[in-house]
């Protein structure tokens, strides 16, 4: 069992950094995944901790203030591409 | 004073060179000497690799609250693609050191960026603030044929730099050299320029070469023989070619002797370039060795044992290596340029740096003199300790005071207004024929008002029943000016709370204004639409944001309460560009609810000066209401009054005049301030043309730096408590019962100034959530309409890791960093160490996690332990292990509780429960709480009482806890046991409710466990006047003291003797009591982790050293 886990983690490791970029790496990565679903959890937490499927930092959901200043924002960079 | 100090210096590419060092060492010297003056420092959040070195840095000299971040979007290094993203950085950074309100900025270097994300500028957003930067040198401008022209791209570049150094209110020059090139070079004025001068650090003194493996020292660099050393860049004008044709040029029983080191990292193509130039003056391979990048400590080594240091530069803006060299007693010659007079302080010792045989006779005359040797390297030791930084320290803070002291503000950069026109005011409020008195009170202020503004009025309604108003103002709709609202130069607000005003909430989010706050409450105007439907959930989340989870659980409780009790306008205040208010009264009652900051800008324009509308009708702004009071809204005085058109009519000219012209004055008061606070930075944005052509990612990149660099007012500290695991799914274990009793107390008594906010991590994706739907279901209000949002963190916040959620926090390390970076503060609730000293108790796989998990709490500021045993094992694990945080690590004990009833307990007899309990009750009963692990002793348990049941003994073994991990044997053994439903008891996934009825029949307490954090059914037991069998291990030691009966060994015989022998006393009596356990309430717990996350007298600091 620790041989499966230790080899399920290194094939992950090495094909998730290009997970975002090709779509039939992603598939194996979710392949691998499905097929040790006991150890899922493990290597997901794995792979958020090292960035290899966690979005870059600062990316994602916004919080409520970021969205009003967001909407405030483009509502300014609509009103230069009006002015342009 | 109060000096806010930009350290990207320290932070950037330029933190391992000398303007790093520099720096660092002026910068740690101002802080050691500061007398007085407040200093903050201002860090780069994208440079966030720094950050917890410079706080490590500063440990002890400044408190980390001292130390603020400000953030933008990257990159920023100087590429076109990146242009953008520059002009709004700059905004932001020039933004967050105004919004610091320091008497004066210092930025050791202007000059940082080109290769980086850090950002520099001067002037271009709060010219009121003075800022000081220190100047190196000019050298690019001097020869810009060496440093500028050949490179296209750094050109633009640094001729912005340069303007921004021009534009410096004071430059400190490093040397009286630099001052006179500033002056003659870039035509700044002198008395704009103070020498503050430059040191060696103190690290720079002679040593003894350290020992070698490989030989001398001095060998691992290839340098075989003594030699005559030059450290520095090697960049053209440090004239090296002509230093190694003036080694050339030594006799030839000189050079035989003595190798010259060219010391530092070299570009291969310059290396090339140097050996070419050896090789052309007839030197030897090996008679010029380039030794590469040397550490600090290599550096201090090669300076202690040449025999010589020589600097030929043609130009330098201090020559800091001199310095270096002379403090480690090496003797020093130096070329006759630049600043390198100033520093070495003898003519003697310098050369003519375009004659190498002037070079060659200097370095010739002292590697064959002794005498002069020596004498030289006393005369360096002593030159060298006539600089200090203590000295440039003070030279600096004198200069800047007297900047201070000088500085003659310039006029806020305001946008370009229409010369000889009245400012256009966007004139935001309910009109006649509404019939509120806020209604009447706009219609009588206009005319006059409009004295200072073109005025358009924003109302919903289709018409307005004021003669001059609707003749003289155009009528916009909301929906217009929503897309409108940049055409107007000021915008003003008149809030009332009342449902005609419910309108502008989302008006006033998107285009910040001047609000006139005519009730201080704004509940009934925020409760309104949400009982209507109309804005779901909208006073449910400002009574949060205004007031936090208890005003929102009084408000599901019972509205109307709430209602009267709660303001619920903090949204606004934060949003406004300015308040004006008609008594001091609703100033005071702000200060009282949200602090002084909120409301010390305010205006006060008193009533009896804002239209004198006449009796009993007039539109009197109330504010008179004590918070838990309603305030009185005008619009109910209206509806017993007179008709608005009556008002208008009857107002008194005059005191409408004056009171127009008041409004005026603050208005333009709060635009003019408004200009420099970071509410005017999406604009100066967009002036700036940085959002021009901005893609949504970019915004939303933006308003995240926007959000994480400023904190809004009124805003209380927030403590994170993180309830991932207990959000997911209650277990109902006594880990997640110490969640439950805790962040019920701290939800119930907050810390002082703290809010409490439980969040939880986003699972697949980095990012906390404040946890809403849990917390409200937490406190009984299940149907709440609140949503988890993303959460935003300020330094000073506090996270709490109180649920044990291993895998979740794993998961959010880089967050956690980054919230820590921010200065967060952050803590960890560890309540053992049971998965790395025991694995054998745990699933393969779960050691290495936990590993990883105490890794990461180790790299945070502290940990509490439920007990000191625990505490012990962590700072053990912690030392062998080391840690890689930089700064103190804190432990504290905070033992947890045994009130049940206070842990928001579960609920719910089972079917047959009661008959269970009679059976309890009906023979001698003995009890075991916990999972069903390993460790628990269950399986020694049964076994024991196999035993004494075999003896005839007729006694009950009752064991209430959920099947966990790797107990397939006493499982097995339990469901087949014969005795099970008789005189044995599986009470599995029982409520709280249940195990309080079980604690109350049961007869006494076993816990035979082999490793506990705490031993919470310890306290439980005694807290129910159990008598307790426990193991004897340290931590029940601790824990139940003289209070239990103690047992060792691991067989099942061990335990039925001690049972035997607990029975054998029980007959006399004479069992030990558990009275004499100590056990706390949850709120004495919380009360104690309360003063632990927020008194550092609380708690134990250690200096643990890295991972080994």
């Amino acid at each position: 069992m620790r041989f499966l886990r230790l080899t399920a983690r290194r094939l992950l490791v090495r094909a998730l950094p290009r997970v975002t970029r090709s779509p039939a790496l992603r598939r194996l990565g979710v392949a691998i995944l499905d097929l040790f679903p006991n150890f899922k959890r493990q290597l997901k937490v794995f792979a958020i901790r090292h960035s290899l499927i966690a979005l870059p930092d600062g990316k994602g959901e916004l919080s409520a203030a970021a969205r009003r200043c967001c909407a405030r924002l483009a509502y300014l960079a609509k009103q230069i591409a009006k002015e342009d | 004073m109060h000096i806010a100090i930009d350290l990207q210096a320290a932070q950037s590419e330029s933190r391992l060179g000398g303007i790093g060092r520099y720096t660092m060492s002026l910068v740690q010297a101002i802080a050691r000497s500061r007398s007085g003056h407040e200093i903050t420092l201002v860090l780069n959040g994208l440079l966030k690799d720094s950050l917890e070195r410079i706080r490590s840095a500063f440990d002890g000299l400044l408190p980390q609250e001292s130390i603020r971040v400000w953030y933008a979007p990257g990159p920023l290094r100087a590429d076109d693609g990146n242009a953008a993203r520059r002009a709004a950085a700059q905004l932001i950074r020039e933004a967050f050191l105004s919004s610091l309100k320091p008497d004066v900025v210092l930025v050791p270097s202007l000059f940082e960026g080109f290769i980086d994300d850090a950002v520099t500028s001067v002037g271009l957003f709060d010219p009121a603030v003075p800022t000081a930067a220190v100047l190196y040198d000019l050298i690019p401008l001097v020869h810009p044929e060496l440093y500028l022209t050949p490179f296209p791209g750094y050109e633009p570049y640094y001729r912005t730099k340069l303007e921004y150094l021009r534009r410096a209110d004071l430059l400190l020059a490093i040397s009286e050299f630099c001052k006179q090139e500033a002056v003659q070079e870039a035509a700044i004025p002198a008395e704009r320029i103070a020498t503050v001068g430059a040191a060696a650090a103190s690290f720079f003194h002679r040593v003894e070469p350290p020992a070698d493996s490989h030989g001398s020292f001095p060998e691992r660099f290839g340098i075989t023989k003594p030699f005559v050393m030059y450290a520095g860049g090697a960049d053209p004008r440090k004239n090296l070619e002509r230093l190694t044709e003036a080694f050339a040029q030594l006799p030839a029983q000189i050079r035989d002797s003595f190798q010259l080191g060219l010391v530092g990292g070299i570009p291969p193509s310059r290396v090339q370039e140097l050996k070419r130039a050896a090789k052309g003056h007839g030197l030897g391979s090996g008679e010029v060795v380039m030794t590469g990048y040397v550490t600090d400590e290599e550096l201090r080594a090669l300076y202690s044992a040449c025999s010589l240091f020589v600097f030929p530069s043609l130009h330098e803006g201090f020559g800091l290596p001199v310095l270096e060299a002379m403090a480690c007693g090496a003797p020093v010659l130096a070329a006759n340029s630049s600043s390198l007079p100033e520093v070495i302080g003898r003519q003697d010792l310098l050369f003519d740096p375009y004659d190498a045989s002037e070079m060659g006779a200097k370095i010739a005359q002292v590697l064959t003199d002794q005498r002069l040797s020596r004498e030289l390297s006393a005369y360096g030791i002593r030159r060298a300790a006539e600089f200090s930084w203590e000295k440039c320290a003070q030279r600096t803070v004198a200069a800047l005071e007297q900047l201070r002291r000088e500085f003659v503000p310039q006029r806020p950069i305001r946008p370009a207004e229409r010369p000889g026109k009245r400012p256009r005011l966007a004139f935001v409020s309910p009109l006649p024929p509404e019939k509120t008195g806020i209604a009447s009170y706009s219609a009588a202020l206009l005319p006059e008002l409009s004295r200072h503004y073109q005025i358009e009025v924003v109302t919903p309604q289709a018409e307005v029943a004021a003669g001059w108003v609707a003749e003289n103002c155009p009528l916009r709709s909301p929906e217009w000016f929503l897309e409108n609202a940049a055409q107007f130069d000021r915008v003003l607000y008149q809030f009332g709370n009342s449902p005609h005003h419910a309108y502008m909430f989302d008006l006033l989010e998107l285009h910040p204004g001047v609000v006139v706050l005519h009730d201080f409450f704004l509940s009934s105007a925020r409760a309104e639409g949400e009982a209507q439907g109309r804005r779901p959930a909208a006073w449910s989340r400002e009574l949060l944001h205004s007031h936090g989870y208890r005003a929102v659980a009084e408000c599901w409780a019972d509205p109307l309460a709430a209602e009267l009790r709660y303001p619920c306008n903090l949204s606004v205040l934060q949003q406004a560009q300015g308040v004006i208010v008609h008594s001091a009264h609703a100033k005071q009652l702000a200060a009282s609810w949200y602090g002084e900051e909120v409301a010390a800008p305010w205006r006060v324009i008193a009533r009896e000066s804002a239209a004198e509308l006449p009796g009993d009708a007039a539109p009197v702004p109330p504010s008179s209401a004590e918070p838990g009071q309603p305030a009185v809204e005008p619009d109910r005085l209206q509806q017993s009054g007179a008709a608005p058109e009556q008002l208008s009519r009857r107002a008194p000219q005059e005191s409408e005049r004056r009171c127009a012209d008041l409004y005026a004055e603050a208005i333009e008061q709060f635009f003019a301030a408004g200009q420099t606070s970071p509410s005017a930075l999406p604009g100066a944005m967009a002036a700036s043309r940085a959002l021009k052509s901005a893609s949504q990612s970019d915004l939303e990149g933006y308003a995240r730096a926007l959000v994480r660099s400023f904190k809004p007012i009124g805003l209380p500290r927030q403590l994170f408590v993180d309830v991932s695991a207990i959000a997911r799914v209650d277990l109902r274990t006594g880990t997640h019962r110490v969640t439950r009793g805790i962040l019920k107390q701290l939800l119930r008594d907050p810390p002082e100034g703290y809010r409490v906010e439980p969040v939880r991590a986003a699972q697949e994706r980095l990012g906390y959530s404040y946890a809403r739907r849990f917390t409200m279901g937490f406190l009984g209000y299940p149907g709440s309409p609140l949503e988890d949002e993303p959460i935003d963190f300020y330094p000073g916040d506090i996270f709490l890791g109180l649920d044990f959620a291993c895998n979740f926090s794993l998961a959010q390390e880089r967050l956690l960093e980054q919230m820590r970076g921010s200065g967060v503060h952050i803590w960890f609730f560890v309540h053992d160490l049971l998965p790395v000293l025991h694995p054998e108790w745990f699933p393969a796989g779960d050691t290495e996690s936990f590993a990883q998990w105490l890794e990461l709490v180790g790299g945070m500021e502290g940990a509490i332990c439920s007990s000191s045993s625990t505490a012990g094992d962590l700072r053990r694990w912690l030392v062998e292990r080391g840690r890689k945080g930089l700064l103190p690590f804190h432990l504290a004990v905070c033992p947890i509780a045994a009130d049940i009833e206070e842990s928001q307990p579960s609920r719910g007899m089972p079917e047959g429960a009661e008959k269970v309990l009679e059976s309890i009750r009906s023979r001698r009963s003995f009890l075991m709480v916990g999972t069903i692990e390993p460790r628990k002793g269950h399986l020694q348990a049964i076994r024991a009482f196999d035993l004494l049941w075999e003896e005839g003994l007729d006694v009950n073994l009752i064991i209430v806890g959920r099947r966990g991990w790797m107990v397939d044997d006493p499982v097995a053994l339990l469901r087949s046991h014969p005795e099970l439903g008789k005189r044995l008891f599986w009470l599995e996934a029982i409520s709280d409710e249940y195990l309080e009825r079980v604690y109350q029949a049961a007869s006494c307490l076993i816990c035979a466990s082999e490793g506990e954090g705490f031993g919470l059914p310890i306290i439980e037991g005694a807290k129910h006047g159990l008598p307790l069998i426990v193991r004897d291990i340290p931590v029940f030691r601790e824990v139940a003291g003289i209070g239990a009966f103690y047992f060792s060994g691991k067989e099942a015989a061990d335990l039925a003797a001690a049972v035997r022998v607990w029975l054998e006393l029980a007959k006399s009596a004479r069992v030990p009591s558990s009275t004499p356990v100590a056990w706390l309430t949850w709120e004495q717990s919380a009360s104690r982790l309360k003063d632990v996350l927020t008194c550092e007298s609380e708690r134990e600091r250690l200096l643990l050293g890295p991972p080994s």
